[in-house]
């Protein structure tokens, strides 16, 4: 199931890019699917929540799914936190018609570039970046 | 299948001119109208059902403002936070599983406006077409 698989996949591709290493990396950058956890250090997070559902059925084909979903960057140098950040939006944030994993992308729209939302008691720089999906089912 | 056209009176290009112009000036207030009451529906769907509520200061922040109203533009905006709730922006964006109401949650503002998006471009789109 696409919904199910696709963060998944996009965590895979960003390892594959040298951003950090899917799963709990003590030493390094971890890459975490769905969840937000203050341990984990300096990690990348992903996110999906609610898109729109703006297709309607008029050619009898699978209506494609449109999820937004949020990519978290938390470091604890300020300069890799941005870097990373730009440099995940800029991957991913104009792509269309690719296949990275079981997932088929129609295309990702990057919603704006990095924001800023803080840094943390522990002294992690955060950033957020905002993406639309659209996923063949 | 039916397709409207604006009834125009015979009588000379001023007329004409004057009636068109009319038209338009309906499908534009008819137009701004659809668009406060459907910003207005996504903000009380975000006041009342998406934002977290601890204090109730966030919440109390909320905003739905028309900042430009002009004879070519008419823009509302929603928005949250003040200098006391200066952590607005972070409850949107953590992914923290808030509680109270018990819908709410983190991007307390995107996901309305997400749902509702094509409805409000339909009901604005509606309203001017019925103005003419």
């Amino acid at each position: 199931m696409t919904l199910k698989t696709y963060l998944s996949d996009l965590a895979t591709y960003l390892q594959t890019g040298g951003f950090g290493t899917v799963g709990y990396n003590a030493s390094g950058i971890s890459i975490q699917i769905a969840g937000y956890y203050d341990t984990v250090g300096n990690a990348i997070f992903l996110t999906t929540y609610a898109g729109p559902d703006k297709h309607d059925i008029k050619t009898g084909e699978p209506d494609p799914i449109t999820p937004d979903f949020q990519i978290l960057v938390r470091n604890s140098d300020h300069q890799t936190a941005l870097n990373s950040s730009v440099d995940i939006f800029n991957l991913l944030r104009k792509k269309a018609d690719f296949t990275l994993g079981t997932t088929h992308f129609i295309d990702i729209y990057g919603k704006s570039p990095p924001l800023f939302v803080r840094k943390t008691n522990s002294g992690y720089y955060e950033y957020s970046i905002n993406f639309s999906a659209t996923l063949t089912e | 299948m039916s397709k409207k056209y604006l009834p125009v009176r015979s009588g000379g290009s001023t007329n004409i001119s004057t009636q068109i112009q009319s038209a338009f000036e309906a499908a534009w207030l008819a137009s701004c109208q659809a668009l406060d009451e459907s910003v207005h529906e996504i903000y009380l769907q975000s006041t009342e059902t998406y934002c977290p509520v601890a204090t109730g200061l966030l919440k109390s922040t909320a905003k739905d403002e028309l900042i430009v109203d002009t004879h070519d533009e008419h823009t509302r905006e929603i928005s949250y936070g003040s200098e006391e709730a200066n952590y607005a922006r972070i409850v949107h964006e953590i992914p923290y599983a808030h509680h109270n109401p018990p819908m709410a949650q983190w991007k307390y503002l995107e996901v309305p406006i997400r749902l509702n998006e094509q409805k409000l471009i339909q009901n604005v789109k509606n309203a001017a077409r019925e103005a003419v």
